[in-house]
């Protein structure tokens, strides 16, 4: 062979290579490696659950282009156009590599989309969110589950909870009078001021981020949105001047925010799970908190320092769900996974002792069939209502601890329940998600209602029995809502 | 350079061929294996019926090869039918189009079967969370035990473990929280959906495709309202695993397995594809996500099928190349050999040889009596020049309620019955082990001796069986669920302790179940009696009639977990007593057996001996069963039972394999070499040594084996070499491994050394008569590895005595030599 065919034989030998890389990487060189849909799908399937706002390994966030490019505590995580001094592609290649920590590494080729897209530049290519979506009413075709309802004070108003929204009902269920459309998918709790014009609505879309909405109802408009942490908060209450706002969070805390400017005063960390509930005591100087780590405990709003153990969370109380105060007494009702709801007084009397007796307790009631998910105090404080997966909500006497009542509110599980601010009513709300109301001394229904508007293309025909029923009330309730006015929060 | 244009072309044409031949390679990893010529074909099932729409049903095909071994071809096959009443899809799976009868034809080359087909109906049923959504649940894998399944669950999420209470995971997913979990307005926008495919940060990772089977199953199910079926619709009752027993002939063939599980009310369904698989050996078979077996080497391996709370087993048999094994016909001395022969046989296994008269005597003496025999004992048996069959049975006959056969089985018992000072007392710790002396010295029926233990009451001095109950009282405080657990671990081999906190995960315990056992235990009770360290057990008739469930805080009413036990009398004891003992228990003359079949042949038939359950089977489930009816016929006779295995050929045989036998473990196809325990050992070395142990407290001359417990020992001697604690009812708590430390204890410790050297020990008596070299190392072979040397190590031993400063000190050398090898410290 003499060395023209050498060459010859070379270069037939590399073209064979070049054209086969080609062949079997169509795309290389030629389409750039994107940020938005090859590697973000990486991180979000791979990494996020560990380096996510919530739960940050390593002080590293993955959900979105900044934080990944922040970096973590080891540094930045990328270096564009330097793929020899990337972070992220010393920690995903190895072997074996580090991350993904105890799970399936990555393969070769997402390695090399990571390492291409750095020499590539690193670039984001997320497109742009429109930042103020106008909001459309949302479409309901089957009932949304009810997690919350408040009375307005003067007892005019029903406002409940839907798929981001909070709608305001006339008191009796007799029309729809406003929708307050927000962008969290749940409302979790919805307390008023006291003087009518101020509703806050706290809640949130599920592991990603809680909100708290403050509406002035006079203009039905949003005047603050508040995110806090990563999840849903829970149990928002007010203080007694209207000034402070309380709620429970997931991440273990109770937070106090001022209403005026939203500004945290306090941040209380005595917890070990999610706080569910929050109340203030009548003078406003403390407030309890209620968890499912079964704990009840006070402290001071002013220091933000913790008081006192409540209950003596290891004599058999479950994870608590709900908690209120009694409307004119220093007492709170708790109730959740053991089924007895159990009045407390907040501020001991009495020293606490080795045995950790549950001192505090002013009275045990009934156990409750099924698992406790709304509780409430009638307006001057002499009855509750407690209500609970299966369906049943039950009215008792404080003073001696009698049941009065017991109301078929719900098919499945009872969510929420408020009391009439005047009249003898209690209204109801959860799984089935129609509102009913009640007599809360003789059990008697007096409305029961479906509080949204059903799109009625997509319901109607297959409905049958008492359904149709429904569906075609709700096909007024349609032609009702026409006309109201849908309130938009104006968001940033 | 120049390159002519079709060059270039050539080039192309040539780098595309390479390029598409390597992905044609690549698409079938698998077709390196040929199938050989088939004369037959079978499809399992025979026949489908198939109820609805979703009833989708698959088909297994094999083939008979020409030298017999039937081969899976579900994957070559081709299916097709002739009509639009059924629609098979690229997978093989059948699916209803319209309602009537048609059928399938199978083909592979030139062979092929009709398989008839029955479409009942085509209707549509909506999503059931108990027969869809919690399978589901469970293939995904949120409720394993490292997931949500986990006792406190994950992240504020909790499920039941596997999936065993569907009721509290319904109100989980559903209710908790105010249904966070689910979003009726917006279905996909649900955070049950949303976490596992990772549309949200999921901790777990992304575990779900959006779009895939599951998560279709999922969201129609919230889309149709999230309905819980759970008071209205039974769960699987039965699960059927299709093959359940298979022989695959080569590493690298494989075989489909179907799943249909059955339902209460007759129906059934296809679920491969929604069942859980593990292979209890992968690395004799591979089992795929979706039941698909893989051969990997000769060998047995079971798969494991688990849905829902059920579990079934597919006994793999890879038989691997046997090519040149022919049976041979050899000597059964009784139903074992014949049963363990079958199954030899269908292994292609030959079974080893019988052992020699010498290895004989030392074996049989050490498992039934739990000594070596002395050398006067072997010279006697060794000279009888009886038909060796006739000899060796006559031993046995000899041994058998012997006072060292009894010395040894009340050992054994009082390590399972947890005889010790800490529960019971010095007083009472000698009691007891008398009166397990007596029961076995009067060979009481088993069934007795079990009632006896569990019926004792009154003072724990006059009746020392009641000391049985004190093993599981705290102080004064009987606890009735680690009495259940002790009890049917002991005497039914069932671990029931998971059921506890759970449904048992690999069986079909529950929770409930192990309450309402413990139930007939809840009136027993402890107090003082009047002596130092005396207990009285009696029945509080005043407690509560049964325990508390530890969810709903209820009493539990009694009741056994399966059979029926009837009311007798006033304690509730005698009921569970009943039915625990009686011949139709299924389990109680079942583990039994198999215990002492592992005691004298190294391993149970079911292995570990007090685990017994469906997702363990049996290595030769007729044996087990054979030895299970003769035990019973026997009326529970223990020695009846140790007559029959030992007389059995099978455990006569020799721990030398053969070309065919050498990798079997599991079928007894040869003896397995243990090690002796740490009583066995101590003993040994003294008969060798001619040496007593010194153990404190107890008369000179005590052996290792008559301790009534552990707390007394030869400088930590029966300690390191495993003896257990008796602090447990499990078969476990004693241990013959071997390591370094027992090696070094051997070779350095003091036991051994002081026990060769001791002034009135062997060595020294034989020097002091001043014998024969040649004598001498006879005799001390004799007394250590109870033979008498070959000629070999005769002329080697002879000439190290000889060289060696003095004869004492060459023969204890040999002696050392001797116990320290594998002869003297394996029962072989």
């Amino acid at each position: 062979m003499d060395i023209r065919s050498i060459s010859a034989h070379c270069f037939l030998w590399v073209t064979i290579l070049f054209l086969t890389i080609s062949i079997s990487n169509p795309t290389w060189p030629n389409s750039p490696v994107s940020y938005y849909q090859d590697i973000q799908p990486i991180l979000q399937r791979s990494c996020q659950g560990c380096h996510q706002p919530s739960q940050a390994r390593g002080d590293l966030v993955l959900t979105s282009y900044t934080d990944f490019q922040r970096g973590g505590s080891e540094g930045k995580a990328f270096i564009a156009g330097e793929p020899n001094q990337s972070l992220v592609l010393d920690l995903i290649s190895g072997d074996p590599p580090s991350m993904p920590m105890d799970s399936d590494p990555l393969t070769q080729a997402e390695i090399e989309l990571f390492r291409r897209w750095i020499i590539e530049g690193a670039v984001n290519d997320t497109p742009k969110v429109d930042s103020d979506p106008t909001m459309k009413p949302p479409q309901y075709t089957i009932p949304p589950l009810i997690s919350s309802l408040a009375y307005s004070p003067n007892g005019g108003i029903l406002a409940v909870s839907g798929y981001r929204e909070v709608l305001l009902h006339k008191a009796d269920g007799s029309k729809l009078l406003t929708r307050l459309l927000g962008k969290s998918d749940r409302i979790e709790s919805i307390v008023y001021g006291t003087n009518n014009n101020m509703l806050v609505a706290v809640g949130g879309t599920p592991a990603r981020f809680g909100e708290v909405q403050i509406w002035d109802t006079n203009a039905n408009k949003l005047i603050h949105s508040l995110q806090s942490t990563f999840d849903t908060i829970y149990g928002a209450s007010l203080s007694p001047d209207n000034s402070l706002l309380a709620f429970g969070c997931t991440d273990e805390t109770a937070r106090i925010i001022s209403i005026e400017d939203q500004k945290e005063l306090v941040r209380f960390d005595n917890h070990s799970d999610w706080v569910l509930g929050t109340v203030f005591t009548t003078d406003g100087s403390h407030f309890v908190t209620g968890a499912r780590d079964t704990a009840l405990k006070l402290t001071e709003v002013k220091s933000g320092s913790f008081v006192d153990d409540i209950n003596a969370s290891n004599k058999g109380s479950g994870p608590i769900h709900k908690i209120a105060r009694h409307p004119k007494l220093d007492q709170v009702l708790s109730g959740g996974e053991d089924r007895i709801p159990r009045l407390y007084r907040i501020f001991r009397q009495k020293r606490r002792d080795v045995g950790n007796t549950d001192f505090n307790l002013i009275r045990a009631f009934e156990r409750q069939s099924d698992v406790i998910n709304a509780i409430a105090f009638n307006t001057d404080g002499s009855q509750i209502a407690v209500g609970a997966v299966g369906g049943e909500v039950r009215i008792y006497k404080v003073a001696d601890g009698n049941r009065i009542a017991t109301l078929n509110a719900d098919s499945t599980a009872v969510f929420a329940i408020a009391f009439h601010p005047e009249k003898d009513q209690v209204a109801t709300g959860g799984f089935d998600g129609q509102i009913r109301i009640f007599n809360p001394n003789t059990g008697n229904l007096i409305k029961e209602f479906i509080p949204v508007p059903l799109d009625s293309v997509l319901t109607g025909a297959k409905k049958t029995g008492k359904k149709v029923e429904i569906a075609r009330e709700k096909d007024n309730g349609v032609e009702a809502t026409t006309e109201i006015k849908l309130a938009v929060s104006g968001m940033t | 350079m120049k390159v002519p244009m079709s060059l270039l072309g050539i080039l192309l044409i040539l780098t595309l061929n390479t390029y598409s031949n390597v992905n044609a390679n690549s698409a079938h990893p698998e077709a390196n294996i040929r199938i050989p010529k088939i004369t037959q074909l079978k499809s399992i099932p025979e026949a489908l019926v198939l109820d609805g729409k979703n009833d989708v049903r698959s088909i297994t095909v094999s083939g008979l090869t020409s030298d017999g071994h039937w081969i899976d071809l579900s994957k070559e096959a081709s299916f097709t039918t002739n009509d639009n009443k059924v629609k098979i899809d690229n997978n093989g799976h059948v699916h209803p189009v319209e309602a009537g009868w048609t059928s399938i034809k199978i083909v592979f080359r030139h062979h092929s079967i009709d398989l008839s087909v029955n479409v009942e109906n085509i209707d549509t049923q909506p999503i059931s969370f108990v027969r869809d959504v919690m399978p589901a649940i469970s293939k995904v894998g949120c409720n394993a035990g490292t997931c949500h399944g986990a006792a406190d669950g994950k992240n504020g999420f909790k499920l039941s473990l596997r999936g065993y209470d569907l009721d509290l995971d319904y109100q989980t997913l559903i209710t908790d929280l105010s249904g966070r979990r689910l979003n009726r307005a917006r279905p996909s926008q649900s955070l049950m959906l949303l976490k596992p495919t990772q549309g949200v940060p999921h901790g777990g990772g992304q575990v779900l495709e959006a779009n895939s089977r599951h998560y279709k199953t999922f969201h129609q199910w919230i889309v149709e309202g999230v309905k819980s079926d759970v008071n209205t619709t039974k769960r699987v009752s039965r699960l059927e695993v299709i093959p359940n027993t298979t022989e695959i002939h080569l590493p690298g063939m494989t075989q489909q397995l179907i799943v249909i599980a059955h339902y209460p009310d007759g129906t059934s369904r296809e679920v491969t594809s929604n069942a859980i698989y593990t292979s209890t050996l992968s690395d004799v078979a591979t089992v795929s996500d979706s039941g698909f077996v893989t051969a990997v080497r000769r060998g047995e391996a079971v798969i494991l099928v688990r849905y829902e709370s059920l579990y079934s087993t597919s006994e793999i048999l890879v038989i691997g190349d046997r090519s040149g094994f022919k049976w041979e016909e050899t000597t059964q001395y009784n139903y074992i050999d014949e049963l363990v022969h079958d199954k030899l046989k269908r292994v292609r296994i030959l079974p080893s040889a019988l052992c020699t008269d010498a290895e004989f005597i030392r074996r049989v003496y050490l498992d039934l009596t739990g000594m070596p025999p002395t050398p006067s004992q072997i010279q006697i048996f060794l000279e009888d020049q009886t038909d060796s069959k006739q000899k060796r049975d006559g031993l046995i006959d000899h041994l058998i309620g012997q006072p060292e056969y009894i010395e040894h089985w009340t050992h054994k018992w009082a390590d399972l019955l947890q005889c010790n000072r800490k529960f019971l007392g010095e007083k009472g710790v000698w009691l007891f082990r008398k009166w397990i002396h007596d029961s076995v010295a009067k060979n009481k029926p088993y069934d007795k001796f079990v009632r006896d233990l569990l019926l004792s009451s009154g003072s724990t001095y006059q009746n020392p069986a009641a000391n049985y109950h004190l093993v599981t009282t705290d102080k004064t405080t009987y606890q009735p669920d680690v009495a259940i657990e002790n009890a049917t671990q002991l005497f039914l081999g069932i671990r029931f302790a998971c059921a506890k906190c759970h449904d048992h995960p690999f069986e079909k315990w529950t929770q409930n179940q192990y309450y309402e056992l413990g139930s007939y235990f809840s009136e027993v009770s402890v107090k003082r009696g009047q002596l130092p360290g005396e207990q009285i057990v009696y029945n509080n008739y005043n407690v509560n009639g049964g325990v508390k469930h530890p969810k709903t805080g209820g009493i539990v009413p009694a009741n056994v977990p399966f059979g029926s036990a009837e009311k007798i009398g006033v304690d509730p004891r005698e009921s569970v007593t009943n039915w625990l003992v009686s011949k139709d228990n299924p389990w109680f003359a079942k583990s039994l057996v198999n215990r002492v079949w592992s005691y004298f042949l190294g391993r149970g038939i079911v292995e570990p001996v007090d685990d017994i359950r469906s997702s363990n089977p049996p290595s030769n489930a007729k044996l087990l069963e054979a030895l299970t009816k003769d035990f019973i016929e026997s009326g529970f006779d223990l020695r009846h039972l140790m007559h029959t295995i030992t007389k059995s050929r099978t455990y006569q045989q020799s721990i030398k394999t053969n070309r065919w036998n050498q990798e079997d473990e599991i079928n007894f196809s040869h003896a397995i070499p243990r090690r002796l325990t740490a009583e066995q050992m101590l003993d040994a070395v003294s008969i060798a040594t001619g040496s007593q142990p010194n153990f404190s407290g107890v008369p000179e001359g005590f052996r290792a084996v008559q301790l009534p417990d552990s707390s007394l020992d030869d400088g930590g001697f029966l300690k390191l070499f495993g003896r257990p604690e008796r602090e447990s009812a499990c078969e476990c708590a004693r241990t013959t491994q071997v390591s370094l430390s027992h090696a070094l204890n051997l070779i350095n410790g003091p036991t051994i050394a002081s026990a060769i050297n001791d002034p009135k020990g062997r060595i020294a008596q034989l020097t002091e008569q001043q014998i024969d070299n040649r004598i001498l190392v006879k005799k001390i072979y004799l007394a250590s590895l109870c033979r008498t040397p070959s000629e070999a190590e005769l002329i080697n031993a002879v000439e190290h005595i000889s060289k060696a400063e003095s004869q004492v000190g060459g023969a204890q050398d040999l002696l050392w030599a001797l116990i320290n090898s594998p002869s003297f410290l394996f029962n072989r």
